[in-house]
């Protein structure tokens, strides 16, 4: 117990990395997401199965699997395409890299359902009273999906994060990676409080990012009366 | 950058053989998550008074912990805890096994148990009170209405779940068990050739899961025979479903 309270500075210096990679994993997914979601709807056969294999691909291998290769794959990619050698370590890079690239393929997933569950009729309206093609996209679709995949969309950035301890496998050092080179330390002998503290961080920071996730779809859906009855009927159903 | 194919040919049997420890983990992690799931849906369900909250606070903690936080618990804690129990094991074999099952179970139980709340409450609230009207037990009811019921609703959900614990298996590989995933580091360790060994054992494991998916499918199909009204539709088969449909 008392090498908990000892190493808690340790374990919490480590968060800044573990919300660097959820941060900019999430951004680059979030983009890559969109446009593979655009390829998987194309009305043309080649990007169509490009996209589908890619995410059939990414989300049925394991995770680890992915990291490891991005690890020992990007150096040499950029090695022959890019003719640039790393100088530092590539753990953080290709982590990001991995994780970007593996959510990416749920965020396409979770985007076409929700843009396939818009009226159609919406979008011939919008095309009727003289929208363009960018108009009727930025004005109808957009909102929508958003508001759509919005909770989706969180969970899975939830998930994400719990994920992001499989960088331990590269040698990260975010949360999961310090506790683990805290465990080295001490040669073994408070590893169970550690790793105890460690789910506790973990548990903390994702009932966190739920209510906020909670609050923010709540505020943007707030116009929709089923969703304020829900509300009210369920108070304590989100732990 | 050259690939070797055929080391990558020669990756494949080293790593088919460890399938069946892959495969025991997983079955034996989904008995005790289905289980678990079990008691804590169970406890969700129920009328008395302090269950529910509880076990809605232990789903979420056992939600929001990394699998890898318990598969490290499992290893490094439970020998000693085990210790403590009294039960002795030799130290040069620990049963890892079962400290996997039980970090994989633990995982995945409030996964289970929302799987089960949720078919549960598919099934209409007039079924249940008029099983009480005709006079079945409890279990008469569960067994003959609802349960039948909540297959249907759960199958999906469950091969879902099942599929993901499938590929988290692979985590084990990080406490030194020799799995798929281990048997795949063991061999490239020995041939110093680690992406073509890494890349065979994840696409072992696509293929493995695409398996599964299908399966699952027929599954849901025969299972929602009930519920279908209109002439059966032609499921699309697995190139289709692997390469995609056009709109």
């Amino acid at each position: 117990m008392q090498i908990a309270i000892e190493k808690l500075p340790v374990l919490l210096g480590a968060l800044p990395t573990t919300f660097y990679i959820l941060f900019v994993s999430v951004a680059a997914a979030l983009a890559l997401g969109a446009a593979l979601t655009m390829l998987k709807l194309s009305r043309h056969t080649v990007p169509r199965v490009a996209a589908t294999v890619y995410i059939s691909f990414m989300r049925g291998t394991p995770m680890v699997a992915q990291v490891l290769i991005a690890f020992i794959g990007i150096p040499i990619l950029m090695r022959t395409w890019f003719g640039m050698t790393p100088t530092g370590s590539t753990n953080l890079f290709c982590a990001v890299i991995a994780f970007s690239l593996n959510e990416a393929a749920f965020f396409a997933e979770i985007f076409r359902s929700a843009y396939l569950a818009i009226d159609k009729g919406q979008i011939e309206a919008a095309q009727s009273i003289g929208m363009s093609r960018v108009q009727t996209f930025w004005r109808v679709i957009l909102p929508q999906t958003a508001m759509s995949a919005l909770p989706n969309t969180t969970n899975m950035i939830i998930e994400l994060m719990k994920n992001t301890s499989v960088g331990l496998a590269i040698g990260v050092v975010d949360l999961m990676g310090m506790a683990k080179q805290v465990s080295y330390n001490t040669m073994g002998v408070g590893q169970t409080p550690i790793f105890l503290e460690t789910a506790v961080l973990y548990w903390l920071i994702g009932i966190v990012f739920m209510a906020v996730s909670g609050k923010v779809t709540a505020h943007l859906n707030r116009c929709d009366r089923q969703t304020a009855t829900v509300r009210r009927r369920t108070g304590g159903e989100h732990a | 950058m050259s690939f070797d194919f055929a080391y990558a040919g020669m990756c494949f049997a080293p790593i088919l053989q460890k399938f069946g420890v892959t495969m025991q983990m997983a079955l034996l992690s989904t008995v005790l998550a289905l289980l678990v799931g079990v008691l804590l849906a169970a406890a969700i369900e129920t009328r008395f008074p302090v269950l529910g909250p509880l076990s809605h606070f232990v789903c979420s903690f056992l939600k929001g912990v990394p699998v890898l936080v318990f598969l490290y618990l499992a290893f490094n804690s439970l020998p000693d805890g085990l210790i403590a129990a009294g039960l002795s094991y030799d130290r040069r074999n620990p049963p890892q096994l079962l400290f996997a099952v039980l970090a994989f179970g633990l995982a995945y139980a409030p996964y289970m148990a929302d799987m089960f709340v949720s078919a549960y409450r598919t099934v209409p609230k007039g079924q249940k009170e008029a099983c009480m009207a005709a006079g079945f037990t409890g279990f008469q009811a569960m067994r003959r209405i609802i349960v039948p019921q909540m297959v249907v609703v759960a199958v999906p959900i469950f091969g879902n779940h099942f599929v993901n614990l499938l590929k988290t298996t692979s985590l084990a590989y990080l406490v030194n068990m020799v799995e798929m995933m281990g048997a795949a580091k063991n061999y490239a360790t020995g041939f110093q050739m680690f992406l073509e060994t890494y890349i065979v054992a994840a696409l072992i494991y696509w293929g493995i899961c695409i398996v599964f998916d299908q399966l699952f499918a027929v599954l849901e199909r025969r299972l929602g025979k009930f519920r279908e009204r209109t002439a059966a539709v032609k499921k699309p088969g697995v190139l289709t479903a692997v390469l995609g449909a056009g709109r």
